[in-house]
């Protein structure tokens, strides 16, 4: 006869001495609803179509009435429970109204929970939601938020969290505080993922960072991947950030498309084995922030990009290694105040910018000025007035003045769907072809203090160098290292070459010892 | 597995050559792994971004390799003596074996490739001979020599592992802060069952319990030895614990070596095993890092290699641009190139001995005083430029060979030519290579 589920008791004969056997009898409810909290006990759908905001909330509600409370640790109210996302497409934001927070608290008293789903892309939490914030003291604009001080997400494992909005400090997840272990997940968004710069001991590890603004033509008005430098630095404006990431370790990661893939800051952490691929910078060292609704500084020293021109959050103590950053506009980019990090062993890679190659319809040939190609675009080309350093692909080798048919050069703009470049000879009819931003830098550093660069391999075609350190601010450029390195270098002319020591670097044509007495 | 002199074909551990254990391709990590035992590799890299942080192995033939792929297959089809260069295989052979394809398998020294290829003979002939007879039926492995690139590794520990690592086909790569140790290649030891000493020539005779199953006419092998205890009368004058033995073979279960110059006495017991081999193999390394490690593992051959890959055919020992700073170990001695252009391609500070420690194959504690004026960037013939990039402004070496452009003693800071005596420090200020040291 069967056993009604509510009552089979999960308890049968004695394993060895029946009088050893201490084992409690428990029902199937009892396992189902307290050791694991399924989101669809409470009501969700993963349908795609149903909002499961409030079921989803009912059963982290559920969850709160859970888990363990430390005895020493008692501003942790509950602590540890497993919240469990079947297989689906889980709804969330009620149409971009409200969001999903992972957290709870009363009463001052936190909780710390778990968040397991079926596989990143098969469980899967979506939404549309904007608020045009992005300060903890504020209604953010994370689709997902553990916000609350010390009301952790302990682990966050197996699913995927998609915000769809393309709106300036929209984000997919948020985290303030760790230590938070993420693994295996997927971040969509115009921001992915942000833990706070001192959020300690985090662990990310096997994620993917999506970018919810389209990559798009270099031609495009409103071109996307697309880094801006302010006046003040590196800070960022409407940028798209794939990950933000303060102390710990951060390994086995994929940024997709962004302004920038990803940032470390903070004191302490190791970034390993990540790639970042078509964004306008690879990785970021260091950040500067603001609040470009607040006015400046306006939530202390976790805010988090994109922020505009007001302040800077340092990178100390961390380890750079085996990234690779594939068709960035800049590769790497320890901005802000970088010391004591060390960076090897990374990969510089690709021969055209992170946008898409825009058409040219047809390239024609005069013998003005010694020889001049004329370039008309398919589309506007949105191009900044002036020169500019593209990348041209022509269908005939000789339409580049390198007779490549793929390289940068140096482009007048001549009109809204026009540009020029010095070509001496003429190849002979028509030509075609593509045109792009080009990767500008390999590594770039700015105000750097105690950093050793070693073996890193800076393969990517780039328009003004592989190494570049013609910015570093004064009062930080001492005690560098750079070793094993070949590529193309520009320097800083100025004493502050006295800050670096450069072993087995360069190459015949291009190296970096060529400085004078003086400096 | 069983231990060395079990007989049993294809099972001396740990000398395997078949299995890896962690492949890691681009982006690919492994973090805080242990792997033990019967490895040929037990982490291999390549491709872009790959990294082994905080792991360890203990016992294998090679714990790291930098730059290898997966390969395919082939069984031979007639077996082949020790030392034999030429391989059998059911004819024709697949399309795919080609030569340069780099060889793998029992008793295939690591770093051989394929010389030339008879596909319609099903024969192959490889660069290095056979380091003991291979059976017909047995697997050979072919792989495309892959690098690895950007790739790290760090915080490993090894154990027991004949050649820690290896930087079989390494680009951009950063070793650092590991620790490479082992005293005894095997844990399994193999007994004697007698010892005797010859008055003449004072040649110890080593009866082993069971066929020793090492290499048919080898001379000079070295071995780890214990008699009668430990520290024993039957040892040369300079023989102490763990230091090696080189042995000399006699027949399936004898060899020989040099013993003291008196009479030791009576042998009652004592046992035999391998050593371990290297703690870093260099072979084809370029723009790399190997910063901070420790580098003391108990090297019957070297502690560091930097002549790996010079038997292939051609030649894959080709090294540019590298550094090696900080690291402590170099008791085993370092193996300088033999091919001497890859000299400037390592730049070299605070680290290497002064003395050996060991009674191992080579006798360099260190490359001081081994370069000379003409292994200088620029003054070799590099017409495909594999070596070291130069002559650049501010580079600088330590030549061996200096003198006066002209003839004479340099002083600073004179410009320096080759064929003379003089130890000098020489930097390149962009025309010419002067005295500064």
């Amino acid at each position: 006869m069967a056993t009604q589920f509510t009552s089979y008791a999960f308890k049968s004969g004695a394993i060895g001495s029946p009088s050893s056997d201490t084992r409690v009898a428990r029902t199937l409810p009892d396992r189902l609803s307290k050791d694991i909290v399924n989101v669809k006990d409470w009501g969700a759908t993963g349908n795609g179509i149903t909002d499961d905001t409030d079921a989803i909330n009912a059963a982290i509600d559920h969850a709160y009435t859970l888990g363990f409370t430390h005895p020493q640790y008692t501003f942790f109210d509950r602590h540890g429970a497993i919240i469990f996302f079947p297989p689906g497409i889980y709804i969330i934001g009620k149409g971009g109204t409200t969001k999903l927070r992972f957290d709870r608290y009363n009463g001052g008293r936190f909780a710390q929970f778990r968040y397991i789903g079926s596989g990143r892309d098969v469980t899967i939490l979506r939404g549309t939601y904007s608020t045009g914030h992005q300060m903890d003291s504020r209604d953010n604009g994370f689709l997902v938020e553990a916000n609350a001080w010390q009301s952790q997400v302990l682990e966050l494992r197996d699913l995927a969290i998609e915000n769809m909005s393309t709106d300036t400090l929209s984000g997919a997840f948020m985290s303030l505080s760790g230590p938070t272990s993420v693994m295996n997940c997927r971040f969509k968004g115009v921001l992915g993922y942000y833990s706070g710069a001192v959020a300690f001991g985090g662990n990310v590890s096997n994620c993917i960072f999506e970018c919810s603004r389209p990559i798009t033509a270099a031609s495009a008005a409103s071109r996307s991947p697309h880094f801006v430098l302010s006046s003040f630095g590196e800070a960022l404006t409407n940028g798209s950030v794939g990950a933000f990431f303060g102390q710990g370790s951060f390994s086995g990661c994929l940024a997709i498309g962004f302004d920038v893939g990803i940032i470390v800051a903070g004191l302490g952490g190791r970034l390993v084995s990540c790639k970042a691929y078509r964004c306008g910078v690879g990785i970021l060292g260091g950040y500067a922030g603001g609040d470009p609704t607040g006015g400046g500084n306006v939530g202390g020293a976790d805010q988090g990009p994109p922020l505009s021109a007001t302040w800077g959050y340092g990178s100390t103590g961390w380890v750079h290694t085996a990234n690779w950053c594939d068709r960035c506009t800049w590769g790497i980019y320890l901005g802000t105040v970088n010391i004591a990090n060390h960076t090897g062993a990374n990969s510089v890679t690709g021969d055209t910018g992170p946008t898409e190659p825009a058409g040219i319809d047809s390239i024609t040939w005069s013998s003005a000025n010694g020889g001049t190609a004329t370039v008309n675009t398919h589309d506007a080309h949105n191009l900044p007035s002036g020169t500019n350093k593209l990348v041209l692909v022509t269908n005939v080798p000789g339409w580049t003045p390198g007779n490549t048919g793929n390289e940068i050069v140096t482009c007048n703009n001549t009109g809204t769907s026009q540009f020029t470049y010095a070509l001496s000879s003429n190849p002979g009819g028509t030509g075609s072809g593509t045109w792009n931003y080009p990767i500008e830098y390999g590594i770039r550093v700015d105000a750097p203090n105690g950093q050793m660069f070693s073996a890193n391999v800076l393969d990517a075609v780039v328009s003004v160098a592989s190494f570049d350190i013609t910015m570093p601010r004064a009062m930080y450029t001492g005690h560098n290292v750079a070793a094993a390195m070949r590529g193309s270098w520009s320097l800083e002319d100025s004493h502050r070459i006295a800050g670096w020591k450069f072993i087995q670097c360069g190459t015949v044509a291009n190296h970096p010892r060529s400085i004078a007495f003086a400096e | 597995m069983g231990p060395p002199g079990s007989g049993v074909a294809g099972s001396l551990y740990p000398f395997c050559e078949y299995g890896v254990g962690y492949y890691l391709g681009n982006n690919c990590v492994a973090q805080n792994v242990r792997t033990q035992g019967a490895n040929w590799i037990a982490f291999a890299l390549s491709g872009r971004g790959a990294a082994c942080i905080g792991c360890s192995c203990e016992v294998g033939s090679i714990g790291v390799r930098f730059g290898w792929v997966p390969g395919f297959n082939v069984l031979t089809s007639a077996s082949a003596v020790a030392g034999a260069t030429t391989l059998q295989f059911s004819a024709p052979l697949p399309g795919s074996v080609v030569a340069g394809l780099i060889v793998s398998g029992w008793n295939i020294p690591d770093s051989t490739n394929i010389v030339s290829v008879n596909q319609g003979a099903g024969t192959i002939v490889i660069s290095s001979g056979l380091s003991n007879a291979l059976p017909s039926g047995s697997y050979v492995t072919f792989t495309v020599d892959t690098p690895a690139i950007g790739c790290v590794l760090e915080g490993l520990q090894t154990e027991a592992v004949l050649t820690a690592v290896e930087l079989f086909n390494a680009e951009a790569c950063l070793v650092q802060a590991n620790v490479l140790t082992g005293v005894v290649g095997i844990p399994w030891t193999q007994e004697f069952t007698g010892a005797t000493w010859n008055s003449g020539s004072h040649v110890v005779t080593v009866t082993t319990a069971a066929p020793h199953n090492l290499r048919p006419g080898f001379s000079n092998v070295p071995l780890l030895l214990q008699m009668n205890g430990g520290l024993s009368e039957f040892a040369p004058g300079t023989w102490r614990e763990n230091m090696f033995t080189y042995c000399t073979y006699v027949d399936a279960t004898h060899f020989t070596y040099l013993g003291p110059a008196t009479n030791p006495g009576t042998f009652s017991h004592g046992n035999w095993t391998y050593p371990l081999r290297y703690s870093l193999r260099c072979r084809k390394v370029r723009d790399t890092a190997v910063i901070s490690n420790q580098l003391v593992v108990t090297a019957a051959y070297a502690e560091v290699d930097f002549d790996y890959g010079a038997t292939e055919s051609p030649s894959a020992n080709i090294h540019s641009n590298n550094v090696y700073i900080g690291n402590i170990g170099a008791r085993s001695g370092w193996n300088p190139p033999s091919e001497t252009k890859n000299l400037a391609a390592w730049y070299f500070a605070q680290t290497g001995v002064q003395n050996l420690m060991y009674n191992s194959a080579v006798t360099r504690p260190n490359l001081a005083g081994y370069m000379t004026f003409a292994d200088l960037p620029g003054q070799f013939s590099d017409p495909t430029g594999v070596y070291q990039p130069g002559p650049i402004e501010g580079q600088e070496y330590n030549i061996k060979d200096g003198q006066k452009s002209g003839g004479g003693a340099a002083a600073f800071p004179d410009i320096v030519a080759g064929g003379g005596r003089g130890h000098y420090k020489v930097r390149y200020d962009g025309t010419n290579w002067r005295r500064c040291g």
